[in-house]
């Protein structure tokens, strides 16, 4: 086995046009003392093989059939044996390198500067570390096959295989002060790109997911928009909606009492097969347990949103995977990629 | 008569050569791939322009060791017809149907634009129907057109009279000025010895039909027709 090492020019009477224009741009960047350049071809070739003398005369060959025009070019060739090992050459550093995960600012941050952070200005570090680190997100959590992690100084310190057991603020803000330094909750529920979300009014509107939701019959299905929040854990669907399209089972079922927002509702518990669409008409579809509300209408939940439908809460997207953009400012939510399952 | 025109991985000209051949000329032609081995129900065999294999290494460099060149080679050698035209001139030179070889253009640029060149030579199957000195306004696209030959190739080539076309102005003169692309002695096209094969630069084929401005190149192709071989 040997290396064998080619050079091809031009021979010397030949004018090198190519070579007097580099010499004329290196004169350009200030090397006035560059008297000449000649351009040439650099070929290596692996070439198996007992005898090193045999492989030379070969590799002659090839230049003078192939690699080299005798008219116009010269070559010279060297062989070199032993097993050559490929020289591994570093890739010329990026001007920009990405930034490594323990160096983001996030990390080095003392708890008392991040209480004196603004709820926006935590949620812009928050989405800033998923956008430069989203993969290295994705790849912790798919190691550990967890639902959420919790980082600290790049390191992660705690994961969790539900989102039943993700801590919640006030967990997180005594882990901080005990540490002494910020833990960072990711969650593997979906990516959301949320801006800071204000009523813009009375019968202002919250952004909404389509849902397409069916019983027993998958092909009864109807469609709806329903006011996605991603702080509310439950999908919460109208009775009398599900009702009128026979999607509430005949047997009688039990219902049950719970409080929000200060008012007290009835409502039960059932699962429903329901879909979601992206952009990109793919579709993935989950049972989910959705509250089912008696007397909408009047009720809690439309209390904040009088036009609300319906309510898409996180437990939806945890069953169904999709990239979601929410925009608070334009009301546009866009389901940008849905995962198969 | 029948031609042929030779596709290679790469080649772009050869739908132009096959609709001058078909549709102006109206005459019998094949595409034929690369791969082919067998030219033999060809009258003329029509190398065409374009990148063959990316022009890595050499222009033409690879392509010239394409099965079909074998039968070109065959082809030619039985007296039987060869135009190379741009990427096919430089096909012809490696696989040395042509004496000489391609350079960079002395500009460094690829050169797409009308030319002149004039007619040395009409004692040759693609002059025949020209006059001796006739000027055609035809298109070059070239970036490695710069045609070399040492000292005795050159001088073999003028003593046999194988320079067919040159770079001249539109007044007929050939001057420096004129050249697009340094070849030596404004060399646009030659031919071999035994005058059945020719290389040129120019693309004949983009200037048959008076509705592409320029109808010049048309005289070349009715050349070919214009005798048994």
């Amino acid at each position: 086995m040997a290396k064998v090492e080619i050079t091809i020019q031009l021979k010397p009477t030949l004018m090198d046009a190519q070579g007097a224009t580099i010499n004329k741009a290196l004169h350009n960047l200030g090397y006035d003392n560059v008297k000449g350049a000649r351009i040439g071809k650099f070929i290596e070739l692996e070439v198996e093989g007992e005898d090193v003398a045999q492989i030379e005369a070969q590799v002659r060959e090839m230049c003078e059939k192939l690699l080299a025009n005798p008219i116009i070019e010269d070559y010279q060739m060297k062989a070199i044996t032993g097993n050559p090992q490929p020289e591994v050459r570093e890739p010329r550093a990026a001007y920009a390198a990405t930034p490594r995960v323990e160096d983001w600012q996030g990390f080095h941050l003392s708890v008392d500067d991040y209480e004196k952070l603004s709820v926006e200005e935590r949620g812009q570090l928050h989405g800033e570390f998923q956008r430069l680190h989203g993969d290295w997100i994705q790849q912790q959590m798919q190691e550990r096959g967890a639902k959420w992690i919790l980082v600290a100084e790049g390191e992660v310190v705690d994961c969790g295989f539900s989102w039943k057991d993700c801590p919640n603020s006030l967990e997180l803000e005594e882990r901080d002060i005990r540490a002494g330094k910020l833990h960072w909750l990711f969650e593997k529920l979906f990516l959301i790109e949320e801006s800071p979300w204000t009523r813009l009014g009375e019968r202002d509107a919250y952004p909404s997911l389509r849902l397409a939701v069916s019983g027993d019959k998958e092909s009864e299905s109807f469609v709806f928009e329903a006011d996605f929040d991603s702080g509310s854990s439950l999908t919460a669907l109208n009775a009398e909606d599900l009702s009128i399209r026979n999607l509430l089972p005949k047997r009688p079922f039990r219902t049950l009492s719970s409080w929000h927002l200060g008012q007290s509702f009835e409502y039960t518990i059932l699962p429903f097969h329901v879909e979601l669409t992206d952009v990109s008409t793919t579709s993935s579809s989950s049972i989910i347990d959705c509250m089912v509300i008696f007397r909408w209408e009047g009720g809690p939940f439309t209390r904040i949103n009088p036009c609300r439908k319906a309510l898409a809460g996180r437990n939806l997207l945890l069953d169904i995977p999709a990239s979601i953009e929410l925009d608070g400012t334009t009301r546009q939510t866009r389901i940008t990629e849905v995962k198969p399952r | 008569m029948n031609f042929a025109v030779l596709v290679f991985p790469g080649s772009n000209c050869d739908m132009d050569c096959y609709h001058a051949i078909k549709h102006v000329l109206g005459q019998p032609v094949d595409f034929v791939w690369h791969q082919e081995t067998d030219l033999s129900k060809y009258d003329c065999v029509v190398i065409p322009g374009g990148f063959s294999y990316g022009d890595y290494l050499r222009t033409g460099a690879v392509a010239r060791f394409s099965p079909v060149m074998q039968a070109v080679q065959e082809h030619a050698a039985k007296g039987q017809l060869v135009i190379g035209i741009c990427n096919g001139f430089q096909i012809l030179l490696e696989a040395g149907l042509l004496p000489g070889a391609m350079l960079r253009n002395n500009s460094q640029r690829f050169v797409c634009k009308f030319v002149h060149i004039t007619t040395e030579e009409t004692d040759t199957p693609f002059t025949r129907k020209l006059d001796k000195g006739q000027l055609l306004r035809i298109p070059v696209a070239h970036g490695e057109g710069n045609y070399y030959a040492d000292e005795n190739a050159l001088r073999e080539l003028e003593a046999n009279r194988q320079v067919i076309f040159r770079y001249s102005n539109p007044g007929g003169e050939v001057t420096p000025e004129a050249n697009p692309n340094g070849s030596m002695q404004n060399i646009a096209g030659i031919c071999n010895r035994g005058r059945n094969v020719l290389g040129m630069m120019p693309h004949p084929e983009r200037c048959s039909e008076r509705l592409l401005t320029s109808e010049d190149g048309r005289g070349i192709f009715e050349s070919l027709l214009a005798g048994t071989v």
